[in-house]
């Protein structure tokens, strides 16, 4: 059917209802469909197996959840020392004769005529544990992640109604250790309304966290989140350790069809997800939810995210240590 | 230059054989000053002293004012009457005053938009920065983050800026003023389309914070204010009244005899002008014509003579381009042959006389043109030579059109429902639309949204439109063009991309055995590939082109408007037009002789638009067919030249329009005209002719009734684009059928009798009626 002919049959439906309703067109419009149940109040948190949480004067639901999860790898501190690339000047041809010649580590190289001055420049970065300007600097993500304990990490997936950071985000999961064990806290809008407290209360989390260990989260996850700030003109959460597992997989060596989470949870971790729902869904789904409020719709959402970060969890040591293998044997020999 | 000197060189040239039909002389004016409401802040001022500027043109002052008041204005003033500090000015006493204020600036093409950078950062006050497609990635931080105008364009600001307005928060949040320069330029598609861009910009920016107020420039129209605030969507104030000085012009408008071409004419024009050393441009429609006129030239003058003439085109590069500028305003160069390519922004210094071989297209750009000559208080002459088609020959008759209050409408149409599905989709994916935002569009936009709905684009929750689409869906919209796009390669190895069109020229233009010319290159179109969107063509060398005949008809959706004019019906509607190619013909190159034809077989195309119709009244009908004239003849002809006339109320081109004359339509019931918007949903120039009938019918008699041929001709009734080979056409009908329209009696004359004495007696007769209808 042509456009024309869809607008006419829908101004001929628009005509055929009662006259009340052709009084305020925009009004009748703007409401949503009668034959869907329509729940202007927001869900309980318990029916979402969640609870009330508060934050800038606003309410979300927050769904906590403890893991039988160990932290899935311990990295040496020293590892960072050993890369004397980290200094201006040398690349990887002079740190080979720098190590031929007994250089160990960067601090051996502090009275060094040429490299000192930048040499004891690196050790403060590294003392002051400024990831960014060191990860600048070429060192690793193993590297620096051994400068943090696990404590100030976390795992991090977000649901969003949109590829653009001009849609509403949703769901924020995070997941961090505690004690010996994770845990896995769910940050859930029920209705756009509570994006604004969910976000605030994000903010209260990252401000213990130093490194964010995401799935495409340097372009994605990241980068939504700050514009979402920017929507709500909340301050911006600092800047932090992002570890993003995806550019650790596209150079792994393998021959998956490509690199997608499902994929290598698939191949790497011989997991398969049943019933998963497939992203593109997900907006809608939620948008349905939101004029629901029906838990059913979005129980299977939750899952996919708790899935996702667990994944996250678990693909880290795989993809990261695989890759970093030369390095690591380096620093024990 | 001597005006008088040059033109009698000319008069008294062998070839001359009183080609100058018409002379007007405009004697110029003296600049009027007038003195700001608020004195200037001295920043601002001190920049114009130190550029030899004390005073303000009366039209710069009452911008100014109007803009300090907070209004939204249009200024329409002529080519070089210090148009830019109109808005300079404001923008920048806003921003000095104000140091985290913002403005946006939108251009039409990116050479304009690299000039005016250099127009505002001569006056080193606040940055700007150009943004655009050529932006370098790593640049566009500090841009956004430092430039306190930025200058654009409106794809750029559709494709790249709005869609991350949340990256542009600063920028909108401060945004203080919003400048649309040459917005008769914003019409039809492309308009419509940027009326939207514009709305979404609105709406953002008040998301932001911000409402920005609107400073537009026009070139004369009929309808700058109205066209202002339909883009706008807000109600805006007209400065007109130039108070910058003008020489004295003279405007020739020269007729091509018989049995001469007007490249001909233009190149031995230019042969003289060369030799009295007068600084000439000469504009010419197309690329290819430009380097037509420049061979001739050099084939005709020696060679030191011929250096000093150039050609200036779009395909040039950056640099040869830049190098015509500079060589033209040093003066080591006397004339240029160009293309509007040089129309628009581009200084090439004092120049003396313009040369306008066929008419542009629109008023607006013809003053344009002309405008590039005579700059400041020199004299300078403006010749306009008539090329065959009916419009160019009304002008010959009419040049009056050109110096009368303008006729020529900018038309958009911010309710055509093809245009506004794909924009609601673009500001949903910027942000949830709310109800609040749908004031800002036509009321149709809440039946988009529904069908949007349906079609799993956009959900709807919480009285909000969310954009669920898994694309990008600024990428869908491209604002110049509409349907999808053909590509043009060369058959071979590589298959080398030569061009790209739409699908409905594509079917007209590259089907295959179509003869193609492409920069100088002649084509045949080896295969058609309608599924991959692609055209093979190899190169050949033949004597003929082809030409398409298509199969139509029309069916009336809805009917929107009906009236009765002299009993006869005229009425404006929804329509379905079915196209499809059956099949081409061969023309030879040179005599248009029909070499022969092939049967094609291509996919029907189906085109939903506005379009008005006519129905002459059973008795008219009757008289001319006991007149034994041929009806259909006379309907089709009266298509051909009303389709012909439209641009003069209408800016549009030919090719916007599209028509179906018949003698019987079933709707109708009745002998039916159609003529239609070539474009989904159509974008006004139909409506504009339901609603100016009577004047197009008028305009379209008077051309049909006094061009001189006998049966009719490409001056009057015949169509270059003509799906039916320009046959049947019965010109003795035409004339009978406009009378009647019109409502005027006619006596019957044949062909035979119609002598001289009596054709003066025609054109007395409509000079009356024209009088009259004033």
């Amino acid at each position: 059917m042509s456009l024309f002919e869809r607008l006419a049959q829908i101004k001929t439906q628009r005509e055929g209802q009662p006259v009340t309703g052709m009084s305020v067109p925009l009004a009748k419009a703007a409401s949503p469909p009668a034959t869907e149940s329509v729940c202007s109040s927001i869900l309980p948190a318990a029916m979402l197996d969640g609870q009330e949480a508060l934050a800038a004067g606003g309410s979300f639901c927050l769904r906590q959840r403890e893991l039988k999860l160990s932290w899935p790898v311990s990295l040496p501190s020293t590892l960072i020392y050993t890369n004397l690339e980290l200094i201006w000047g040398i690349g990887p041809v002079t740190a080979a004769q720098l190590k031929a010649n007994g250089v160990r580590t960067i601090a051996d190289l502090t009275s060094h005529r040429r490299f000192g001055p930048d040499a004891r420049r690196v050790l403060d970065l590294i003392a002051g544990r400024q990831a960014i300007e060191l990860s600048r600097r070429g060192a690793t993500d193993a590297e620096l992640m051994g400068l943090f304990s696990p404590e100030e990490a976390v795992f991090l997936d977000i649901e969003t109604t949109g590829l653009w950071a001009s849609q509403p985000l949703f769901l924020v999961g995070i997941m961090k250790r505690q004690g010996q064990d994770m845990v896995l806290e769910q940050l859930l809008a029920r209705h756009y309304r509570e994006e604004r407290a969910l976000l605030a209360y994000l903010a209260q989390v990252l401000k213990r966290v130093r490194v964010m260990v995401t799935f495409n989260g340097k372009r994605f996850d990241w980068p939504y989140i700050k514009e979402r700030f920017i929507y709500y003109h909340l301050p911006l959460p600092k800047e932090m350790l992002q570890v993003d597992l995806y550019f650790h997989a596209k150079r792994l060596p393998h021959n998956l069809p490509n690199c997608k989470l499902v994929t290598l949870e698939e191949n790497l971790l011989g997991h398969e997800r049943e019933g998963d729902v497939p992203g593109y869904l997900v907006p809608t789904i939620y948008h349905r939810f939101v004029q629901t409020q029906d838990p059913c719709l979005l129980a299977p959402v939750l899952e996919h995210n708790v899935q996702d970060v667990i994944t996250l969890a678990q693909l880290l040591p795989l993809v990261m240590l695989a890759q970093e293998g030369t390095t690591y044997a380096g620093a024990g020999g | 230059m001597d005006i008088e000197k040059t033109l009698l060189a000319i008069q008294s040239h062998k070839k001359y054989t009183g080609q100058i039909v018409y002379r007007r002389h405009l004697p110029g004016q003296e600049a009027t000053f007038t003195v700001p409401e608020q004195p200037l802040p001295t920043a601002i001022s001190d920049c114009l002293t130190h550029g030899g500027i004390t005073r303000l043109y009366t039209h710069q002052a009452a911008a100014l004012d109007a803009a300090c008041r907070g209004e939204n204005i249009v200024v329409v003033t002529p080519t070089a009457s210090g148009k830019t500090l109109c808005y300079n000015l404001p923008v920048l006493t806003k921003l000095v005053t104000d140091k985290r204020a913002r403005a946006l600036y939108l251009f039409p093409t990116k050479a304009l938009t690299q000039d005016q950078l250099a127009t505002v950062n001569n006056f080193g006050l606040v940055p700007a920065a150009v943004y655009d497609g050529d932006t370098p990635d790593s640049a566009k931080a500090a841009i956004r983050e430092q430039a306190r105008i930025i200058l654009t364009n409106p794809d750029m600001l559709h494709l790249g800026i709005l869609p991350n307005h949340l990256k542009w928060h600063e920028f909108f949040s401060q945004l203080q003023f919003v400048v649309i320069d040459e917005i008769h330029t914003y019409r039809g598609v492309f308009g419509t389309q940027v009326a939207h861009v514009i709305r979404r910009l609105r709406r953002l920016a008040q998301e932001h914070g911000a409402d920005p107020q609107f400073i537009l420039t026009s070139a004369t129209i009929a309808n700058p204010k109205q066209h202002a605030e339909c883009l706008t969507g807000l109600p805006v104030t007209l400065i007109t009244g130039s108070g910058a000085p003008e020489g004295p012009r003279d405007f020739i408008f020269w007729r091509v005899p018989q049995h001469t071409t007007y490249l001909s004419e233009v190149a031995w024009l230019l042969e003289v002008l060369l030799q009295e050393q007068a600084r000439t441009i000469a504009f010419a429609r197309a690329r290819q014509v430009v380097e037509r006129i420049l061979h001739r030239v050099q084939l005709q003058v020696e060679a030191p003579l011929a250096q000093r003439l150039m050609a200036y085109r779009g395909g040039y590069l950056a640099a040869e381009r830049r190098n015509i500028e500079h060589a033209l305003f040093s003066g080591k160069l006397w004339g240029v042959v160009a293309t509007n390519a040089l129309e628009l922004g581009i200084d090439v210094g004092d120049m003396d006389v313009c040369l306008i071989a066929g008419y542009p297209g629109t008023i607006a750009s013809t003053w344009q043109q002309a405008g590039r000559v005579g700059r400041r208080e020199r004299p300078s002459l403006v010749i306009f030579i008539a090329v065959a088609n009916p419009l160019d020959q009304y002008f010959l008759r009419h040049p009056e059109v050109f110096f009368d209050k303008p006729t020529e409408s900018a038309l958009i149409d911010t309710a055509n429902p093809y245009l506004l599905l794909g924009q609601a989709c673009c500001a949903a994916q910027e942000l949830p639309l709310s109800t609040r935002d749908l004031s800002l569009w036509d009321p149709v936009l809440l039946d988009l949204l529904v069908i949007l709905e349906e079609d799993g684009e956009i959900v709807q929750g919480d009285g909000r439109w969310f954009y669920v689409g898994q694309d990008y869906p600024a990428q869908k919209v491209n604002l110049r063009t509409t349907g999808s796009t053909f590509l043009l390669r060369e058959q071979g190895a590589s298959n080398r991309l030569i061009g790209t069109m739409d699908r409905h020229t594509a079917f007209s233009e590259a089907h295959p055995g179509a003869v193609y010319l492409h920069q100088g290159e002649t084509y045949r179109v080896k295969e058609l590939d309608v599924a991959q969107q692609t055209a093979y063509l190899s190169k050949v060398d033949v004597d003929y082109y082809t030409m398409v005949g298509r199969q139509k008809n029309t069916e009336i959706l809805t009917t929107l408007a009906e009236k009765e004019l002299h009993g006869h019906l005229f009425a404006i509607g929804q329509l379905k037009v079915r196209t499809k190619v059956t099949g081409y013909i061969k023309k030879h190159e040179i005599t248009g002789q029909v070499l022969g034809g092939e049967n094609l077989f291509l996919p029907e195309e189906v085109l939903e638009t506005m379009g008005m119709w006519f129905s002459p009244s059973p008795e008219l009908v009757a008289r001319v067919q006991q007149a034994e004239l041929d009806l259909m003849g006379g309907l089709h002809a009266v298509e051909h030249a009303a389709i012909a006339m439209l641009p003069l109320f209408a800016m549009c081109d030919r090719n916007d329009v599209g028509g179906l004359s018949t003698t019987l339509h079933t709707q109708t019931g009745r002998p039916t005209v159609f003529i239609h918007d070539a474009y989904q949903g159509g974008v006004g120039f139909a409506e504009k002719g339901f609603e100016q009938a009577e004047e197009l019918l008028a305009a379209t008699l008077e051309a049909v009734a006094t061009c001189p041929c006998d049966n009719g001709c490409p001056n009057c009734i015949h169509s270059p684009k003509c799906s039916n080979f320009n046959r049947p056409l019965d010109k003795e009908a035409a004339i009978m059928l406009l009378y009647g329209l019109l409502g005027q009696e006619h006596e019957q004359q044949t062909r035979k009798n119609l002598s001289p004495l009596r054709r003066q007696n025609i054109v007395r007769h409509l000079r009356q009626l024209k009088g009259v209808e004033a």
